[in-house]
Order: structure tokens, then sequence, then C-alpha cells
């Protein structure tokens, strides 16, 4: 087991250092010239090489980016060209928002996905055939367009809930969860058809062990079996898929915050790439291949609290 | 029969890497098969009988040793393809469900046999008619998936697809095992009758000592890896020297006894610990002595060319009438029954 | 069966539509009377008519012409992420899959990494770099998505690695390369194009999203993503144009994952070889199936009378439903066993013998029903108990030792937390009472160190271990019947005759009826006081141990026990064998079963069923020309 937590965060030390140098190189490939886009349209050449030197803009990638690595390292992610703000500061705002979107998102798909596919993998029928067609609908359906419908029902037809905009749980709990409803279920859809499809087969194949039937030998009653032992030997692929979706409606916010103007670090991302903030979109793919490393270890101490071989080796 | 060995295997050892260990799975086997005759290797699982015959067809490295084959050195991969052509060493495999490609046509399998070997495409199917009508299939089969062939029958394809290129030695690795009773017969049977026509050479791989003595004229009784006696098969089979092969045929069912006939014996298998030092079956026998867990016992002669690797086999004692069960006595001496040491 | 058709068929479908959309947007200038950006202020936002079959944007252009235009750029996009993905991943997976080694563990290193990039976040610096080049950011995305087909690929081939038909290519001696292309490929490619169809769906998804987000076709020229983005600025006028690039995309995706669902079925179709099935026997149609009421199973000679007795079967028939179609797997079956008695049955497979052992403990699977007669076990009707009643009887009047002792166990708890809860369970006992009864049942199935046993998980211990847990579990709440399915098969010979011991010792000791299972005379004949032989899912023979041993009178029963090299004296005779293989269930001849394999058959055994007669007191057959006269046989004791 410490074996594997070491692995995975020996992988993790890799895995940041590329994260942030490809970002580093990509963005300084890039056509945007962020002196010139500061200056607008009174840049003159001269103007623009002076703030590049100004800004350090016009020594090497390599240096470039130990200067980086090095603030980095103690906690500064830069100020943000464009912005003049701090990029750290203007994470931290943003992070709370899309925290409370990704977490209820994943909270909703494993217990609506786990629950659904606990019934259909026992009842079969119908309701494995639903879970069927809404997995392949979840896959099928971009979760933005399923969110800019769901606007289009409950918001502009029906005028049920916010359209967009985001209250902090702090001013209004009430409204945080009025402004939270759309996005969560736009980018929990896929989620939850993912947990249920996973968990209807694993809840078979399991079901159809041996020791299942050697349990029911034992007289234990049916309910019992698929709670206490059922349940527990499918875990392992569920909680590998919730790790892998947790991590996909990480990258999903990109999109689910543009459609509902969020303040969180997804649509932060896009402003970035769209106006040639480099800095911050620098410091949000930092931030996001933590989240990575971080939804990685939780799987892995997952898997060997489910699976005793894991824990011993 | 003549006497020249067509294939010698001399302080065969193989070794699985697992990590940075490496476990030896067979440690320093000897034996030799002669034209004609069948070599019978049994054990238990876990006792290297099926890697001996995975390292005699270059499936598995081989870490120290030789093998010897048609008085050529083939044990290093360079030599791989001298025992892979024509007329040289063929297998047959346990399992008759996986040995053959399920997406394949019968024919198209056995084609691959004669992939290098120059024949026509006409003279191939021809050979393939023939040794179907001698393994006693209709020739009808040869086009069909094996998918729709019953067990006994896919085992007698995959005889057949060893004999195509007409080799000298064939390794059967339980080749009865996952058969009824009612085929193994027809299968043991066949092999058999090949071996008299063609005067090949077997290694006959089992778990089954009745299986093995019937098919063998020599065994090698082996024990987590390591060869702990072997001999004529009678002999072995009906007065073992060393005494795992006496519980092995203690232990072998057979089905007219009276149930007086068992006794409740101590559960031995449950000591199976692995010794470094001194004889491997020490932990499980009930005669060992001090001895043998500390010293690796020596490999003696017995009258009849066997060989015992035991502290407690005294060769003079020996009265084994060759090929003739042993009346009464025991070769090892058994004293007071000498409680398993424990460590 | 109809459901895989189905299942072909939608995704036949599926591949149509699909093509037709892929035409359609290739030949767009030939179909389409106006260009996509022709502007027509007046017609601005409209919805479906004849005119426009998707409505008009808010400059009034043709959302239909636009869509197809637009899928142009888009299609072309998620094709390259494809191509690029599945070019990549399946030498790669090829490689790590079949070669292993060294290769294996750098593959797999780097596929973990660039499986933890996040993937969004990487293509929107990407396409910061190359938004004007977005068939190389396309082909990035393709890098980037690359790592689960990889492993998928790498599963693949590493299952074929194992396959004994590998280990035959290479000992026939055919190259590396000729293994990998001719049967390491073919294995793979099912799952390749599974994989190819979802890599396109995702990459169309990524595809449109970034375009959604502006890195995409600039307008006015259309793309999928940048129509939703259009019409996400005009939902509150009109849905039209939000919805005319939504559904293209949908569509393209769900006949993406329809496709690919349908290869799946057919690769998983065309591999017979998975381990599910390879035991099964080809289904060939049912040869004369008998339809005429069997006659009874003969004179009921055995002991003790039915009311004394612990288990009467009559008339027991078992069937298996596979898709609609049901096949018997027992037939008209008669079984007593006495209180303490052993019992055994033996026979080959599918004779039946496991289906009437779980018939009895009510544990058939999925498919499997009684569908006649009777089991009566002490006083309760067993084939009807239900809910409670049946956890009730299963708890303490049976119980089951199954064949493969390590399976059997759930592997993600120690020993001693199953076992605790099943003496909990059936005594009702306090935590520390059954954790005591743990100890104490570990010890009676001679496990020393029981304590430390208890506290092992099931995957460290030995077979021999495990089976010893199996009994214990067995016997935990005291059955009066213990039935044990093939519990030696999966065990050394040494440690079967010690398990068979200790089953005969503890058989003793509390006084339980045992009913063994067996495929090998010599396992049953270590311990039983009576066995039933059975064949094509029916009794040919049954009676005291040493009588059906020693003087068989069915020829089978004979046959079966003369062929096994066991029972030779002379090593250089052939084997006595039995002609052709055992029948499947289903194939059961009107007349005797065993006839088309039988020495000594006549007309009058094919013409109807063969009743059950006594050769002597305490043994039946069923056969009309018995091995042995029913009146030359000396009368032994009663049973």
């Amino acid at each position: 087991m410490a074996h594997l937590i070491l692995r995975r965060l020996l992988l993790a030390i890799p895995l940041l250092f590329i994260v942030s140098v490809l970002t580093f190189v990509l963005t300084n490939l890039g056509p945007g010239d962020p002196a010139a886009t500061i200056l607008g349209n009174s840049a003159t050449p001269e103007s623009i090489a002076a703030l590049n030197h100004q800004l350090g803009l016009d020594r090497s990638i390599a240096v470039q980016y130990w200067n980086w690595l090095h603030a980095a390292l103690s906690g500064d992610l830069g100020t943000s060209v464009v912005t003049s703000q701090s990029v750290g500061q203007a994470i931290s705002q943003r992070l709370g928002a899309t925290l409370s979107l990704v977490m209820l998102s994943t909270l909703v798909a494993v217990v609506i996905g786990v629950g659904l596919g606990l019934v259909s993998a026992l009842r079969g029928g119908i309701l494995g055939r639903v879970t069927d067609i809404l997995s392949i609908g979840g896959y099928v359906i971009p979760n933005f367009w399923l969110g800019l419908l769901l606007v289009y029902f409950f918001s502009v037809s029906l005028g049920w809930l916010p359209a967009t905009g985001y209250v902090s749980p702090a001013d209004s709990i009430g409204e945080w969860i009025r402004s939270m409803v759309l996005p969560v279920l736009a980018l929990s859809v896929m989620g939850i058809t993912g947990v249920a499809k996973q968990t209807r087969d694993a809840l078979r194949e399991v079901m159809s062990r041996e020791f299942i039937t050697a349990l029911r030998a034992d007289g234990f009653p049916e309910w019992q079996i698929i709670l206490r032992h059922g349940l527990r030997n499918a875990a392992i692929p569920i909680v590998t898929v919730t790790g892998v979706l947790f991590i996909g409606m990480f990258g999903g916010t990109v999109l689910i915050e543009s459609v509902f103007v969020v303040p969180g670090i997804g649509g932060l991302a896009v402003t970035s790439a769209q106006t040639g903030d480099f800095q911050s979109l620098q410091g949000v793919a930092v931030v996001f291949g933590l989240v990575v490393v971080g939804a990685n270890l939780a799987v892995d101490l997952l898997y060997g609290w489910f699976n005793p071989k894991v824990r011993v080796q | 029969m003549s006497d020249t060995p067509v294939l010698e295997v001399s302080g065969l050892t193989v070794e699985y890497r697992r990590g940075r260990k490496r476990v030896p799975a067979v440690s320093d086997v000897s034996f030799s098969i002669r034209e004609g005759e069948t070599v019978g290797l049994v054990g238990e699982s876990g006792s290297g009988k099926t890697t001996i015959g995975r390292a005699i067809l270059g499936l598995v490295p081989v870490s120290a040793g030789s093998i010897v084959f048609d008085g050529h050195d083939v044990t290093g991969p360079a030599h791989h393809a001298r025992r892979r052509e024509e007329g040289q060493i063929r297998a047959v495999f346990q399992d008759p469900y996986s040995s053959l490609n399920p997406s394949l046509p019968v024919a198209a399998s056995l084609a691959e046999e004669c992939g290098t070997g120059g024949r026509s495409r006409e003279a191939t199917f021809a050979r393939m008619v023939d040794l179907f009508e001698k393994v006693g299939l209709p020739s009808t089969v040869v086009s069909s998936y094996p998918g729709r062939l019953s067990g006994g029958q896919r085992q007698r394809v995959a005889i057949a697809r060893a004999l195509m290129s007409d080799p000298r030695l064939i390794i059967c690795d339980e080749p009865v095992s996952a058969l009824d009773v009612s085929v193994q017969a027809q299968v043991l049977n066949l092999l058999r009758q090949i071996q008299r026509v063609r005067s090949l050479s077997y290694c006959f791989v089992g778990h089954d000592l009745d299986v093995v003595r019937y098919m063998s004229d020599w065994i090698v009784v082996l024990y987590r890896g390591h060869v702990l006696e072997d001999g004529p098969a009678r002999t072995v089979a009906q007065s073992p020297r060393h005494p795992y092969t006496r519980a092995l045929v203690a232990a072998s069912p057979h089905p007219v006894v009276s149930p007086e006939d068992i006794a409740t014996r101590p559960p031995s298998s449950l000591n199976a610990a692995m010794v470094t030092t001194g004889c491997p079956f020490a932990p499980r026998c009930p005669v060992a002595i001090d001895v043998c867990w500390t010293e690796r016992p020596p490999v003696c002669t017995a009258p009849d060319g066997g060989k015992v690797a035991c502290h407690r086999y005294d060769p003079v004692k020996d009265t084994t009438p060759t090929a003739e069960p042993a009346a009464g006595g025991s070769p090892v001496e058994v004293p007071a029954p000498v409680a398993p040491r424990t460590r | 069966m109809a459901r895989q058709f189905l299942g072909n068929r939608l995704a036949t479908g599926a591949l149509i539509v699909l093509a037709a959309i892929v035409i359609a947007c290739a030949a767009a200038p030939v179909l389409t009377s106006s260009g996509p950006t022709d502007t027509s202020l007046g017609e601005s936002l409209q919805g479906p008519s004849a005119r426009h079959l998707l409505g008009t944007d808010q400059l009034g252009r043709d959302l239909l012409t636009r869509v197809l235009f637009g899928g142009r750029s888009t299609l072309l996009h998620a094709l390259i992420v494809s191509l690029v993905a599945v070019g990549v991943a399946v030498p790669l997976g090829i490689v790590a899959g079949y070669v292993g080694g060294w290769a294996d563990r750098v593959i797999a290193t780097v596929t973990d990494i660039v499986m933890s990039l996040p993937a969004m976040i990487v293509m929107l610096v990407v396409m910061t770099a190359f938004s004007e080049h977005l068939p190389v950011a396309m082909a990035a995305l393709g890098l980037i998505l690359a790592p689960p087909i990889v492993r998928n690929v790498r599963g693949a081939a590493l299952a074929v690695r194992n396959e004994l038909f590998i280990d035959a290519a290479k000992v026939a001696g055919l190259s590396k390369g000729r293994i990998v292309f001719r049967h390491v490929f073919p294995r793979v490619l099912g799952p390749i194009l599974v994989q190819a169809a979802l890599a396109t769906a995702l990459g169309l998804q990524f595809a449109v999203g970034l375009s959604f987000l502006g890195f995409g076709a600039q307008p006015p020229s259309p793309d999928w993503g940048s129509m939703i983005s259009e019409g996400s600025q005009v939902l509150n006028s009109s849905p039209w144009p939000l919805l005319a690039g939504g559904i293209a995309l949908g569509l393209v995706s769900l006949t993406l994952v329809l496709v690919g669902d349908g290869l799946r079925d057919m690769a998983v179709e065309s591999w017979t070889g998975s381990p599910s099935r390879r035991r099964r026997r080809p289904a060939r149609p049912p040869v004369m199936v008998s339809q005429a009421p069997r006659s009874q199973d003969g004179p009921e000679t055995e002991k003790p009378a039915p009311d004394e007795a612990l288990l009467v079967v009559r008339g027991l028939s078992v069937a298996f439903t596979t898709g609609g179609t049901e096949r018997k797997v027992v037939s008209d079956l008669n079984l007593t066993i006495a209180p303490g008695e052993i019992v055994g049955i033996v026979g080959e497979s599918g004779c039946g013998k496991s289906s009437v052992s779980r018939a009895v403990s009510r544990l058939l699977a999925s498919g499997g029903e009684i569908v006649g007669g009777s089991i009566r076990f002490a006083d309760k009707d067993v084939a009807s108990l239900k809910g409670e009643d049946l956890y009730e009887y299963r708890r303490h009047s049976v119980s089951y030792v199954a064949q493969d002792p390590m399976t059997a166990l759930d592997p993600s708890l120690r020993v001693g937390v199953l076992l605790r809860r099943i003496v909990q369970a059936g005594e009702g006992l306090s935590r520390r009472a059954a954790d005591a009864r743990v100890l104490e049942l570990l010890a009676q199935v001679q496990l020393p160190d029981p304590a430390a046993v208890a506290k092992r998980y099931p995957h460290e211990l030995s077979g021999g271990m495990a089976q010893r847990v199996g009994i214990a579990r067995a016997i935990a709440t005291k059955p009066r019947l213990l039935i044990a399915d093939e519990p030696t098969t999966a065990l050394d010979v040494t440690v079967q005759a010690e398990i068979l011991g200790l089953l005969r010792s503890l058989q003793q000791q509390l006084g339980m009826a045992v009913l063994l299972v067996s495929h090998d005379w010599g396992v049953v004949a270590q311990i039983c006081d009576r066995v039933v032989v059975m064949y094509g899912g029916e009794v040919v023979e049954r009676g005291r141990l040493e009588k059906v041993a020693r003087e068989p009178a069915h020829p089978y029963t004979a046959a079966l026990l003369a062929c096994r090299p066991s029972s030779v004296v002379d090593d250089d005779l052939p084997l006595p064998t039995i002609l052709g293989s055992v029948l499947s269930p289903g194939e059961w001849p009107t007349g005797c079963r065993f006839a088309a394999r039988c020495t000594h058959r006549t007309e009058s055994c094919d013409a109807a069923p063969i009743p059950v007669s006594a050769v002597a007191s305490a043994h039946d057959v069923r056969c009309i020309h018995p091995l042995r006269d029913g009146d030359s046989t000396e009368v032994t004791a009663d049973v």
C-alpha cells in the first residue's frame, strides 16, 4: 500500500513538471504578444520592446521558466500581465465556486448513479434498458449543450431558476443552492450514467461469482448479501470510474462555468486563453494538475480500503 | 528402442522473476529420454513439472543446466529455431479448449506446422486428412472451427497437429486431465498406439500417478522443483523409495477400497513451509530427522538404476526386485514415528 | 439471440445514418442551394419551414446549410483525433501487451502520466498556440486521448499472450511477426474498432466544445461548436440555432456509440474462447427428445423407508432455460438419504449430478428451475420454500461445500470475520462467543494455529487450508446434511486424501449425513456408504458402494471403473475404452441413454424408456441387459 502511494507521489512530480513546462512552452509559442495586448492601439515597437524587457519577456524561455518555477515553489504564481492581478489571489477567489460545483456534482453522480445501478442490476428488465439508454445519452449529449437546454427550459421558458450567476453559500444558502441546481445537473448527468453503468456491470459480475452462491448456501438473506458482500466487492470499479469522472468534471467546468457564468477557475482558464493571459492560464493548469494528483491518490487509498490484496502488497 | 538418448536434460534450473527476487521453479533436474521411450514427470501443483516441459520446448528461459536434443545443445534462445524445425519437438497441451485458436478453422491451425516446410497446399491437406484418419477423426473436421468440437475431439486434433511435422519427441503436458474419464482412455490408447507405430519419444507430464505410470517407462517424481526420486515406472508407482512418493501412492484414490482403509492422516500438507536448505519435503515428511532440515539429501543410485534423494534411504537395504512389487519391507527404514518438526 | 440480432440491426442502422450524415456534409456544396454565409436579414430567427428545414439564425442564414457545411470541418477534426489516437495507441498497446517486460513498464508509465493530464486545460493551452492550425491542435488532442486505448489494446493482447495456441504457434516455429499478425492482431481488432468509434465520438465532443469557447471556425464560416455558441446568444428569442448544432452533434455521437456497441458484441461473439463459454458444449439440435412420460423409477428398494429418511427426492426434474429454450438436465430422479449416511453421486460432465446437489440445496444458478418432482427434507417441502423459510433451511438444515475453495470465500473479508457472521446468523451468539466458536471450528478442521488463520484473507491461504475453512463454514451451524460438490477436484492428491479423511471423521463426530458429488470413482469410494451413478440426467445404477464398485451391473458403470489406468493389471495392454463422448443435456434418446456407446446394445434398448430394476437387495440398475442377474447375486444385509 505504502509502495503504491509512494509510486503515485513520485509520478506526481513528473506530472506537474510536464504540465507546467507544456503550458509554459505552448503559451509562449502562441501568436499573442502580451505587451502588445496591454498597450493596445497606442503601441509602438519601441514601447512594446520596453515593456517586454520590463516584464522579463525578452529573456529565453528556459530562464523565464526557471524564474517562474522558482517563485511557484514558494507559492507565488506570478501576476497577470492582462489584469495586473496576482494569479494566486485570482485562483483562490474562484476556487470555492468551482469546488462546490464539482463536489456537488460528484456527490449527486455517486448517490444517484449507485442507486440506479443497484436497482437495474438486481431488477434488470426495463430499468436495465433505461440505464443503458441513459448511459448512452450521458455519453452522447455534451454537458454544455445540455446546460444550455436546461437554461432554455427552466430559466427562459419556465423562469424557475436563475439562468446564470453564482451566489456564495456565505451570502445565502438558499440562493447558493438555487444557483447550483442547473450547473450541477448539467455537469453530473454524464457522471450519473457512468457510475450507474459501472455499478450495474460490476455488481452483476460480482453477484455471479462463486462466493455469493456460498453465502446464499450459508442462509444469509439476499439483501444482506448484496449490501454487505456484493457492493463491497463491486466497489473498486465504481471507485475507479468515480475518480475518472471527478477529473473529467473538473475539466468540464471549463465549459459549464462559461455557460452559466460561474466565477470559477474553469471560466478563468477560458478567459485567460481568450485574452492571452498566460500567467493565469499557467496557474490554473498547475492547480488542475494538483487536483488530478489528489484525486488519483484518493482513489488509490480507497482501493486499499476495499481490496485487502492491494493493502498487503 | 535404441540406447542413444533423443533428449538429455542435465542440471536444468529455471527461475522466475518476481519483482527483484528470483524464485526457482525448477532446480537441478536431470533425466534423459531414449528413442521410443516415455519418461513421465509426476508431481503436484508447484512441482515444476510443466515448467520443465516448457523449458524443453523453449517457451521459458533456462537459468542453468543444459538441454541436449539429438546430440545438439539447444539450451539457449539462439537454438530455439532448431528444435522447432520439422521432425524435432512438438507438444500436446493440457487444455484443448485454449490450444487451438477459436477464430481459425482447424485446418488453418494445422497448416501452421508446415509454414516453412515448403510443402504444397495439396500435400499439406492430404497429410492432414491422413493424420485425422489415424487419430480417429472424420476428415470433415478439418474445415470446422474448434468451438464445434468436443474436448476429446479437440485433443485428437491437437495430437494430429503435433504429428504434422513428424517430430521425434512430443511433450505431453497433462493431455487428459481436462477430459471426461470415459474419454481419457481413448486418448491415452491413441498416444500409445502412435508411439508404437512411429517409435516416437514422449515426455509425459501429469499429476495422476496411475496415468503417468501407465504411459511411462521411466518416472521422475518432482516436488517443489526438485527431483526426489526416479526409476522404472513400475518400481516408482508400486514400491516407491522416497517418503513423498509413498505419500502420493497412498493418496491415489482407488475405486475399490473399503472405507476402513482410510485412517485419518495428520494434515501434513499444512506444514508446507519453504525450506531453503535441507530437503524440500522435510516439513511434511513423516520420517524426517534433524539432518533433513539442514542438508540437501545425497542422490543415491538404487540397484535398478533409479535414484533417490533422501537421507533416510539406504541402498544396501534396498531389496526391491527390479520391476517387481516389493513384498512387505520398505527400503527406507521406518523408525518409531517422529512428529514432523515445525519451525 | 434475438437481442444480439436486434443489437446488430441497431448498429447497422446507426452505421447507415452515420454514413448518410458524412456523405451529406461532404457533398454540402452540391446539396444546398445557398451558401453557409448567405444572409437574409428578413428571415432572421425563423422556426423550421419547408424553405428552411431547420429554421434560420439571427442573420437569416439557413441552419441546415450551416450544419452541413459546419460538419465538414467538425467531422474532419474528429476524424483526425481518432486517427492519431488509434494510430499511436495500437502499436504501443500491442507491444506493451504482447512483448511485455521493460517496454510494458515504460509505456505504462507514460500512459499513466498522460492520462493524468487535465485534458481540457491542456487543450486550451494548445489552442492558444495553434489557433491558426486547428488540425495540429486536433492531432495533439488525439495524443491526449490515446492512453485509454493503449490500455485496452494492451489488455486484449496480454490475454492472447497467455493462450496455449500462441505457445503452439511458437513451438511450430512461427516468427514473432507472424504470430502477432495471425493470432494477436485479429484478437485485438475488435477492441480497436470499438475504441476507434468511441475516440471519434470523444474527439467530436472536444472539438465542438473548444469551438463553442471560440477556438474553432471563425465567423462567419460555421462549425457545430460556433453554431451552438451563436445559438446560446439568442436563446431568449429562438431555440432553433442551439438545437440545430446540438442535434447534429448528438446524432453523430449516438451513431458512433451504437456502432461501437455493435462492434463490441460482434467481437465478443467471434471469440467463443472466453472462459465463461469455454466449457459449454456446442449447441446442437436435440435429437429424439423423449416426449413420452417415463416409467416410474422402478421399485423403491432403498432403505430406510421414506418416513425415517432425512432427505427424500422423488421424480426430480431440473431444467435450464437459455434464450427461451428449456433444456432438461435431470429427469425423474429418486434419491433417499438416511440420517448420518454418506451417499455419493458419480458421473461425468453433463450428467446432471451437480444440478441434483444444487436443487437439493436450492442453489440452482439463474435460469435453472425444478420443473417436476418433490424434495422433502425431514418434514419440509424444499422445492416450495421461500423467503425466511428458505434462509432458515439453508442456515440450519443443509450446508454446501463448493468445488473451488478459494473462490467460495469473500475475497475482501478476513476468514474469521466471515465465519463469525455465519455463526452469529446461525446461532445468535454474542460477538465474543461467536469468535470463540470460530476458533473452535477452525481447530475442528485440524488447522494449526486457528487464531492466525482467522486473521488471514482468502488469498493468503493455500488450497488445502481454504477447503478446510470451507468445511468449517459448512459445519458451523451443525447441519443435518452436508453437500459437497467436487470438494477435492481443485486440490492436489495428497491434500485430497487429507480432506476426505477429515470429512469422514467429522461426519462420525457430528453424525450428519453427507452427499458427495464427484466425477472421480476413487474419491467417492474413499468415504461413501452408498453410491448413485448418473448418466444423461438420470440414475443408471445405485446401491451399496462395495456392491456397485465390485460387481457393477450397468455396462456404463463397469466401463467407467475399468477404463482407469489404476484398474489396469498389465500396463502393456491398451486401456478398455468407452466409445464416443458423453451426451450433452437435451440430446437424450427415447430409449436407453447410454445405448449409443454400449457394447451390449440390442434393438429393445432403443425402443422405450428403460425402467429401474433390482439386481439385488439395495442394488438397482437401469438396464435391460444387466451384467449381473438379479437372481444370481447373493442377498446382502439391508442397508
